[in-house]
């Protein structure tokens, strides 16, 4: 666990009274050691309360006898400053510290290459490392609460945002259902490619998504309204979506289907007679260039159903797609087990934010994902096509990617002026 | 759906009528349709055979209805172009009946309905190949079959008939189903929720610690407003559970409920430790700012348990409320796991302090090669210290978890058990 020991909470913090402290020894060093254990790199379900409590709890006796001082640190790390002719007995606290954790790597494993379980200090010929080790770890806490600040602010600003316009309501959802039974959604219906783009930023397209814009069916339907604000009446929204793309997508006189296609869909709805009577309807040769795109939440609600829908249409020959992987989700499930053709992780700055761990831990999913295609989709802007190249996706979907089709189209229509100039 | 013919001669079966068994006393049953066919083939019953596709031995969440559906389409093909009918029995069973089709077709399609379940133990095939638990062929041509799958049909239609008639008084009484839960009933049953006495309603669950010497010690209460209490006050006639996403909704009321009476009940640091379950979104709002300033020091005794369905639609404010609880001190729990969960996901990323896993009862005969040492590599893991197995309800789920290194338990057993031994004490 993250925490220290509860002795400490609501205290002013640990880090800044050794700093404090480390400071004050600078005129007592002489004949003071400083001992530092590194339980910070402890496997987490060693590092709980309890462990570090017990660790700690070692020192006690020569706390008490005013021998020495203890801090514990957030990250679970221990600093203890003591005089030196106690070195023995805390020398014997460390190994029996050590065979605490016995098990864990970082005692098992510990050599001269790795990070030590412990390092020892002499006040009086380290002093200066020892500050600079205790103003770091002061600094370190400094700027993680500051982050958690952050993070939280920005969460309050987001909810602000979303709460401007009507709130969600069971109310209000059943006025948008009772209004879409009457509505022509096919003129909300929209379409975006996924394209395979290159190093020159050329795009191929490789299939089209439809979907019902939200964006356009609030402002049509209920403007004012923010439709997403409850994330379990949305889900619920989307199944009375999914039947209605089901039913324009059998009448193919509604909206035009040419092409590799995909659609979003609910597993309850796969289960329902809309679809079995939709899949009556489409040709054994149509089924092979429709993309089913089921979305993750669904997945967990019911494992079965999930297993048993993807089945069902890997068997009648369409793909399936996996969509709205966050960066956090697709590092989260076991991808090859959930046995789908491809899915699409959505873009995210922060994917650059998070430097070389995300890049390296992305790069190997993908290098490792098979014939599964990975599609990064909301790419808006050309960092992300660039991001997604560096770790190796190739096919994209997204407003820039609309952008490049588009541009693409010009270049070849102007091409084509160009060689008509030339014969003439 | 059109019926199912036999050759384009007479008509068999219309899937109408199958499984209902409502309508028993007026229309015959497919076990009675079936029964009638093998009378008029029993004096000629050259070339003919049957599959009995043993689709009741399912494990309980496969035999939904509308995988049942499906799986009778996977045989459109074969009964579209063949002597061959379909019968869909009560108790979810398929009876295939054949003329002359080569096996090897009848194969095909029997293994691309056996792939719908590929999951489930019953679809596995021994390696052996003798064994082969979902399926059973009749030659119905030789007279010690057919003798042999006249009775088992008999059998299967008089149970089907006491079945149709324990449905007929159980439905007298039923209050277990009703109206689904809609967006229409949704707002009414809300405003209840916010105003209905509530603080009766709250029980608890032990959570046990279990050590081989037969010790036990409190892990945490469970607090939690019992549903079919609070259905049974305000919409006894609603089926609360039939969609999902509007049952997840309520609860996101219920946990202001919840976190308003517990409120109450924290007033010193005498109270033991509790856990109560949460949406992440009330963990991320004001309701739960003011439960915490009056928990405060005494966060470490409360553990704050997620839904998985939760976890997997927003991970990101998932990794938000797991931080900011372990922060002010909280553990995190995920609940609603299962073993099947676990082999689609590495649950170490949820970095959680508490997993819950349920238990059931398929987990003790589950012979599937390598599933139980999936399940021992995944709880070394993530600690054994870690791991809660839930839904207990019998002595041999927790030899079960202790056998594989779980040592708490909670479900209706430790229940018991906690009564037992009070708290702490030696059983």
């Amino acid at each position: 666990m993250a925490t220290a020991p509860d002795n400490q909470r609501n205290m002013p913090n640990q880090e800044n009274l050794l700093l404090d402290y480390i400071q004050r020894l600078e005129h007592l060093k002489r004949d003071r050691k400083v001992l530092h254990m590194h339980l910070s790199g402890l496997r987490p379900f060693n590092r709980r309360e309890q462990h570090i409590r017990t660790a700690a709890g070692n020192f006690d006796s020569l706390i008490s006898e005013l021998h020495g001082q203890l801090f514990t640190l957030k990250n679970s790390d221990i600093i203890f400053v003591f005089k030196q002719e106690f070195l023995p007995e805390v020398e014997t606290i460390v190994q029996k510290t050590r065979f605490l954790f016995s098990d864990d790597p970082l005692v098992t494993e510990e050599g001269p290459k790795t990070s030590p379980f412990a390092t020892w200090y002499d006040a009086d010929r380290d002093f200066d490392s020892i500050l600079g080790l205790v103003q770091n770890l002061a600094q370190a806490e400094q700027k993680r609460q500051s982050v958690v600040r952050a993070r939280m602010d920005a969460r309050a600003a987001l909810k602000a945002k979303q709460q401007q316009g009507e709130p969600m309501t069971p109310d209000v959802l059943t006025r948008l259902e009772t209004a879409l039974t009457r509505a022509d959604l096919s003129n909300l219906v929209r379409r975006q490619f996924v394209c395979n783009v290159d190093s020159k930023m050329i795009p191929t397209q490789e299939f089209s998504e439809l979907f019902i814009s939200i964006k356009d069916l609030r402002e049509t339907i209920l403007p004012g309204v923010n439709v997403t604000a409850n994330r379990w009446l949305f889900q619920h929204l989307t199944e009375t979506l999914d039947k209605r793309m089901l039913s324009m997508l059998t009448k193919t006189d509604s909206i035009s289907i040419s092409g590799e296609i995909s659609f979003n869909i609910n597993i309850a709805t796969i289960l329902s007679k809309e679809f079995q009577a939709f899949d009556d309807n489409v040709s054994a040769s149509r089924r092979g260039s429709m993309i089913i795109e089921l979305q993750k939440e669904d997945i967990f609600v019911n494992l079965n159903s999930y297993l048993f829908a993807r089945e069902f249409l890997q068997d009648k020959g369409y793909r399936v797609c996996l969509d709205g992987l966050s960066l956090e989700a697709i590092r989260m499930v076991n991808l090859p087990r959930l046995g789908v053709d491809l899915c699409k992780l959505v873009w995210h700055p922060e994917m650059v934010d998070g430097g070389a761990a995300v890049h390296t831990a992305l790069s190997e999913l993908v290098r490792n994902s098979g014939k599964l295609m990975i599609v990064l989709c909301r790419c808006d802007n050309r960092e992300s096509v660039d991001f997604g190249r560096s770790v190796g996706i190739t096919h994209f979907q997204g407003r820039f990617v609309e952008n490049l089709i588009a541009e693409d189209a010009r270049r070849r229509e102007l091409l084509r002026l160009k060689r008509r100039i030339e014969r003439n | 759906m059109g019926p199912r013919e036999f050759g384009g001669c007479e008509r068999m079966a219309e899937w109408g009528s199958t499984s209902t068994s409502s309508n028993a006393g007026f229309s015959r049953s497919e076990e009675q349709l079936l029964l009638d066919r093998l009378k008029r083939i029993e004096n000629n019953s050259a070339g003919y055979f049957a599959v009995h596709i043993h689709l009741s031995e399912l494990r309980p969440n496969n035999r939904q209805p509308h995988f049942i559906q499906i799986a009778v389409r996977t045989f459109d093909g074969l009964l579209e172009n063949n002597e061959a009918a379909l019968f869909a029995l009560d108790n979810l069973d398929l009876v295939l009946v054949c003329r002359n089709i080569d096996v090897d077709d009848v194969d095909q399609v029997v293994d691309k309905a056996r792939a719908l379940f590929s999951e489930d133990p019953l679809a596995v095939i021994d390696d052996s190949g003798f064994e082969d638990n979902f399926i059973t062929w009749y030659d119905l041509s030789g007279a010690e079959d057919f003798a042999t799958f006249f009775s088992v049909i008999v059998e299967q239609s008089l149970e089907t008939e006491r079945a149709a008639e324990q449905a007929r008084t159980a439905a007298e009484k039923d209050t277990s189903s009703g109206r689904p839960l809609s967006p229409a009933n949704l707002s009414a049953l809300e405003k209840k929720l916010m105003t209905m006495q509530m603080a009766d309603l709250v029980q608890y669950q032990t959570c046990l610690l279990v050590r081989t010497g037969g010790d036990g010690s409190v892990v945490f209460r469970e607090q939690f407003i019992s549903m079919s209490e609070v259905r049974a006050r305000i919409a006894p006639d609603i089926d609360f559970f039939a969609n999902p996403w509007l049952f997840q909704y309520l609860t996101e009321s219920l946990d202001r409920r919840l976190l308003g009476v517990l409120s109450e009940r924290i007033y010193d640091d005498q109270f033991e430790p509790i856990s109560l379950n949460l949406n992440i979104s009330t963990v991320l709002s004001k309701d739960f700012q003011r439960f915490h300033r009056v928990v405060s020091a005494l966060s470490d005794r409360v553990v704050v348990e997620m839904q998985v369905i939760d976890v997997f639609a927003d991970p990101k404010n998932y990794g938000y409320a797991r931080d900011s609880l372990q922060e002010r001190g909280y553990r995190v729990l995920v609940d609603g796991l299962d073993p099947m969960s676990l082999q689609f996901f590495d649950p170490t990323v949820l970095r959680a302090d508490f997993l819950k896993i349920n238990w059931s009862s398929v987990l003790q005969d589950d012979e599937t090669d390598g599933r139980e040492q999936e399940i021992r590599d995944m709880i070394a893991r993530v600690g054994r210290n870690s791991v809660i197995l839930a839904r207990v309800d019998t002595e041999k789920a927790v030899k079960w978890g202790l056998a594989l290194g779980v040592s708490r338990f909670q479900g209706f057993f430790i229940d018991h058990l906690a009564e037992v031994i009070g708290n702490g004490k030696r059983l």
